[in-house]
């Protein structure tokens, strides 16, 4: 494009811009980890290694990945649904800025609960 | 802006007509967010005591505050955003209950007057330049909407795609920033619906 | 196929595969969650999943549906902020996606 303004930090300063963000972010997490994932699972076909595998997932840097992780599907999802109602059930205008609490409010509850049951 | 051309710099140049928030001429990015000038009172947007007044983002600036605003109107025409009647002078009037679904669609996205602020807001407009943006597609989802118009079927066509209304993110930057108070978010959402349905009939 | 038509299909796929997931995940969580207060270990893990054959198909449907959901999703990031297009960013993603189809049915396999 010819020469031409861009937009920085502050036109994009509103909560359903962040949600855009979480989203993306969250998405492009989750799609790296799960072949590492699906590996990890598949060390279960042999029950010596996986037991070895699990042992190495108990330091607390394991942990606090794994908790990361399941806080950005909690997110992942809950701002999916989101989508999904704006996109299939219509648009309320109303209605959105709750809907972005409840997204957030709910990925909340999951990391909350994750890490208070180690 | 006014006081800026006749005190401080006389060759500042700025679009500015109606001064009443009427016509969108004087849309601008003020302190980073696109807005009317006519219309946005300097104490309420001032940072700090500081007001910075740029063009509008997306488009080619012309000079100072001035863009231009081509490739909006052409991706407006890209999209199919005008009415094709099917009518004559013969025929009867058009009965279009004003309670019918579909008009009410219309009657909440029918007031854009093409300011370009949701445009110059859209972060898919600045990663992808042929995408239609959110003031075409809204004028689009109105005339699909419109029980008058016979070009349904092209309009859905013009619509979707990867430049079209599946690029839309949901950021909803546009709707946040509409002087009218428009859900151009909530017209591209009906318009994925509607080339969906489309798709799944065989007649897209 | 006309392009427009199949960014629609794509949408489309991406949409009712998010459906899926939802529902996926929402049992997914759920089921982790139980396993993490009671202390589950792998062998009793193992053995409520080898004892009933809707846990295979549950996951075996859970894996067909992120084969499907994440790299259409990848799609979008690459096609908007990465040079790719085209074939080159068909054939990639066709790639990652029969790679999530073969690990996550080999580690389905590892909990029937």
């Amino acid at each position: 494009m010819s020469p031409h303004r861009h937009n920085d930090a502050r036109a994009r300063a509103h909560p359903a811009y962040w949600a855009f963000v979480v989203h993306r972010v969250s998405g492009l997490v989750l799609a790296l980890f799960l072949p590492l994932h699906f590996w990890a699972l598949s060390q279960a076909l042999e029950p010596a290694a996986f037991d070895r595998f699990l042992d190495w997932t108990r330091q607390p840097l394991v942990r606090v990945t794994e908790l990361a992780i399941v806080v950005a599907l909690a997110a992942h999802l809950a701002g999916g649904i989101r989508l999904l109602l704006v996109e299939f059930v219509g648009w309320r205008g109303e209605l959105q800025k709750s809907a972005l609490a409840l997204a957030a409010a709910f990925t909340i509850a999951v990391g909350v609960l994750l890490a208070l049951n180690p | 802006m006014t006081h800026v051309q006749r005190h401080v710099d006389p060759t500042l140049a700025y679009r500015f007509a109606c001064r009443v928030g009427m016509c969108g001429s004087c849309a601008m990015t003020v302190n980073g967010r696109a807005r009317w000038t006519c219309r946005t009172h300097v104490d309420a947007v001032a940072d700090a005591g500081r007001v910075e007044i740029a063009p509008l983002a997306h488009l080619p600036i012309v000079r100072d505050l001035v863009v231009d605003m081509s490739r909006f109107f052409d991706r407006w025409a890209e999209a199919r955003g005008a009415f094709v009647p099917t009518a004559t002078r013969n025929d009867a009037f058009a009965v279009v209950p004003p309670s019918a679904p579909a008009r009410k669609a219309v009657d909440a996205a029918i007031e854009c007057i093409g300011c370009g602020i949701c445009y110059a807001s859209c972060d898919v407009v600045a990663w992808k330049p042929e995408y239609l943006g959110p003031a075409a597609l809204n004028r689009a989802w109105t005339l699909v909407n419109d029980a008058r118009d016979g070009a349904h079927a092209e309009r859905l066509r013009a619509v979707a795609g990867d430049a079209g209304c599946h690029a839309c993110h949901t950021q909803q930057t546009c709707t946040e920033r509409c002087p009218k108070h428009l859900a151009p978010t909530g017209s591209i959402a009906g318009l994925k619906r509607l080339v969906a349905r489309a798709a799944l009939k065989g007649e897209l | 196929m006309t392009p427009v038509a199949a960014a629609t299909w794509r949408w489309l796929a991406q949409r009712i595969s998010a459906a899926v997931l939802a529902a996926c995940v929402l049992v997914h969580l759920a089921t982790i969650l139980y396993a993490t207060r009671h202390g589950l270990s792998t062998e009793a893990i193992l053995a409520r999943t080898h004892a009933s054959r809707l846990w295979p198909a549950f996951y075996g449907l859970f894996v067909v549906a992120v084969a499907v959901h994440a790299p259409l999703g990848l799609r979008v990031i690459l096609d908007e902020w990465s040079g790719l297009r085209g074939r080159a960013l068909d054939v990639l993603l066709l790639l990652f996606a029969l790679a999530l189809l073969a690990g996550g049915l080999r580690a389905v396999s590892a909990i029937a």
